[in-house]
């Protein structure tokens, strides 16, 4: 499912508000809907009441029912499966739909039970919505605490134990295909997206115990266990291989590394993800940095989940990362979800500069307290007409032209600039009159390039 | 930021609207927006006063051809086309009804009113205006008030004025104005430093007062 446009009649500070999340004319994906868009905007002006929409449109009120509330006034939203169209409304919170399919131009009013049975049908081997809070690094100490308490438990289960139990009530079966870090119990959310490494690591410890005792004894050789293992590894293939390939990508930035293979080497092993430092040095989950932890929990999930059609909710994903990471990190994310659409609220302009012109939507207040989308066009929505590209643009100037920095350094930087302005001024004058001593020049010169050389100013001419 | 003479009255209706406010001291009707029945008259006619410059920053905001007389009729402004890239903007904000310190209810004075590049409007917000910098005042001279630095492409302070006066027109300038503006003064420099390359024909009538100091100081 892709969203390609929103209209808010009344919803918090959204008064008659339209977002048109298609690609413009001109683009190769002209009139298609936007692969990932970016909400920017100051505080309060609705970015996370945005994200909240989404999640509301895309439970369809089969799913939560705290994410649609009665204040959700004449919302519509129009979203894409293939070729089929769906009209969602949400009117004082009741979700209603209609249903274009397109080659049989039929439009009809759907009930739930349609409209879950489309979803499970739509969404039979992929999921619904992945949703990551600003505050994701919570999740962290929940997963730790719920998987120490459970040690023992998890140590002896057998494969077959931690498998998700089917579930034949289409409700729940809705249920799992939603991955909300912010609401859903977190144990088992983890669960669910580790369940295939878990289920590997419990088969590879049973086997090597298996192993361990023919070999103590003498029902097995070195010979045959070579032979076995690799029959073994071939039936069994390591899902830890895929995670750590993507996640090292990012994570030897940081000196770090996750291994593909198990080591066994403590009950760690069995709990959560394993880091190690590039020498091999085991970091314990408790030590692990804020920037690991934001990492670990956004990517695993783009990693391991079928993404196909989903839509991908992400918070500030700046959190925690260092500018040279916040430059890549939503092109390593829309690598690891080709298929999905991304809607991400920013407060950097470093994540905004990853945008196209067109993927950003800026919300900002006018003189008269309206809430109004900054367009970067004039004229028609055509590619042509765009003014702003903040690909070509230096970080200072997408914080200038994009997030209207009124300054382009601290505000002493203007203060500075105004001396030098002054100093280079005197200093012509100076020169044009003739009259001043060459000592007195001289001392203003060298007060002037000192101040240039504080303010980085490229001296041109006098 | 040059001298505006507002004198040329183009939208009489709405300065007649305006006049009977003043001269029987009552409340003028509270500014909304666009939305009053005079907001294009009044924006028009300040253009035309403008030169279809930004009263601050001397960027474009319309075209010449919508700011021709012709474009009025009775007293009000008559052409469809009312696209501009700008706000009205009150100068001093506490002339406004709606400002929490509010000194009057003047919300359509001509003498308050410009039109303003937007960034420059939304940036000014209600800071504190010194009249010393207004650019309808009787005796502004941007020669005599102002210099302009043509390596940093700064405007400051003349600085043959009073360290006290220079400070007023200096904060004016950097914090009310936004006419030293990061990406205005990258905007200014490019065009002034292009205009002498190719010819300043060729370009657009922006900038005039920064084109006109760069003129006077690189004798060209």
């Amino acid at each position: 499912m892709k969203i390609s446009k929103i209209e808010i009649k009344d919803y918090n500070q959204f008064k008659n508000f339209t977002i048109d999340l298609t690609y413009p004319k001109g683009h190769v994906k002209e009139g298609m809907p936007l692969d990932k868009v970016c909400f920017i905007g100051q505080s309060g002006t609705g970015k996370t009441t945005l994200l909240n929409l989404i999640r509301a449109i895309v439970s369809h009120g089969l799913i939560e029912k705290s994410y649609v509330n009665r204040k959700m006034k004449s919302i519509s939203a129009e979203t894409h499966f293939g070729n089929i169209n769906r009209h969602i409304r949400i009117e004082e919170g009741v979700v209603s739909e209609t249903l274009d399919r397109l080659v049989n131009v039929r439009t009809r009013n759907v009930n739930d039970e349609d409209r879950r049975k489309f979803l499970l049908t739509h969404y039979s081997d992929t999921n619904i919505l992945i949703s990551f809070p600003a505050e994701i690094n919570t999740d962290f100490n929940s997963i730790l605490k719920e998987k120490t308490s459970d040690d023992s438990s998890i140590i002896f289960q057998k494969p077959s134990d931690i498998t998700p139990k089917d579930d034949n009530n289409d409700e729940n079966k809705l249920k799992f295909k939603f991955f909300d870090f912010e609401i859903n119990n977190v144990k088992e959310i983890w669960d669910n997206i580790l369940k295939d490494i878990q289920k590997f690591k419990v088969s590879q410890l049973s086997y090597r115990n298996e192993i361990a005792s023919k070999m103590e004894t003498g029902m097995m050789d070195a010979d045959k266990w070579i032979e076995d293992l690799k029959k073994w590894k071939d039936e069994n293939p390591n899902p830890l291989k895929d995670l750590a390939d993507k996640l090292n990508l990012i994570l030897n930035k940081f000196n770090l590394e996750i291994k593909s293979e198990p080591d066994f080497k403590s009950a760690e092993d069995l709990k959560f993800i394993k880091v190690y430092q590039l020498d091999g040095t085991e970091i314990p989950n408790s030590y692990w940095s804020t920037g690991t932890k934001q990492l670990i929990l956004t990517a695993t999930p783009l990693i391991k989940l079928n993404t196909d059609k989903s839509i991908v909710l992400i918070d500030e994903p700046e959190r925690s990362f260092y500018p040279d990471i916040q430059q890549e990190i939503i092109e390593f994310y829309t690598k690891l979800a080709p298929n999905a659409q991304f809607f991400i609220a920013t407060h950097s302009p470093i994540i905004a500069s990853s945008f196209e012109p067109w993927e950003i939507v800026e919300l900002k207040f006018n003189s008269t307290g309206e809430l109004l989308q900054d367009l970067y066009y004039k004229g028609d929505r055509d590619i042509k007409n765009y003014f702003i590209q903040p690909q070509y643009l230096r970080w200072d100037s997408i914080l200038n032209k994009i997030f209207d920095l009124e300054h382009d350094g601290n505000p002493a930087r203007k203060i500075k600039l105004t001396e030098l302005s002054e100093k280079g001024l005197k200093l012509k004058k100076l020169k044009e009159e003739g009259t001043a001593k060459p000592k007195e020049i001289k001392r203003l010169w060298e007060e002037y390039k000192g101040i240039a050389e504080l303010l980085d100013w490229k001296i041109e001419t006098l | 930021m040059r001298k505006i003479d507002k004198t040329q009255i183009l939208s009489t209706d709405y300065k007649a609207w305006e006049e009977n406010f003043e001269k029987n001291n009552l409340p003028h009707a509270k500014y909304n927006s666009s939305t009053n029945e005079f907001y294009y008259d009044v924006v028009m006619n300040l253009l035309h006063c403008q030169d279809g410059l930004c009263a601050y920053t001397e960027v474009q905001l319309c075209p010449q051809d919508v700011l021709q007389k012709n474009n009025w009729k009775k007293g009000r402004y008559q052409n469809q086309n009312k696209a501009f890239d700008g706000q009205l903007e009150h100068f001093d904000e506490k002339l406004k009804s709606k400002h929490k310190d509010s000194e009057g209810i003047k919300d359509w004075l001509w003498s308050n009113l410009f039109v303003v590049d937007s960034d420059t409007n939304n940036r000014k917000g209600t800071r504190e205006v010194d009249y010393i910098l207004k650019p309808d005042n009787k005796d502004y001279d941007a020669f005599k008030l102002l210099d302009y630095n043509i390596e940093t492409h700064q405007f400051v302070a003349n600085l043959s004025l009073p360290d006290d006066i220079r400070q007023r027109i200096n904060r004016m300038l950097n914090d009310v104005l936004g006419i030293n503006f990061p990406n205005l003064v990258d905007k200014r420099r490019n065009l002034i430093l292009k205009a002498f390359e190719f010819g300043t024909d060729f370009f657009e009538n922006e900038f005039p007062t920064a084109f006109e100091f760069y003129r006077q100081k690189t004798k060209r």
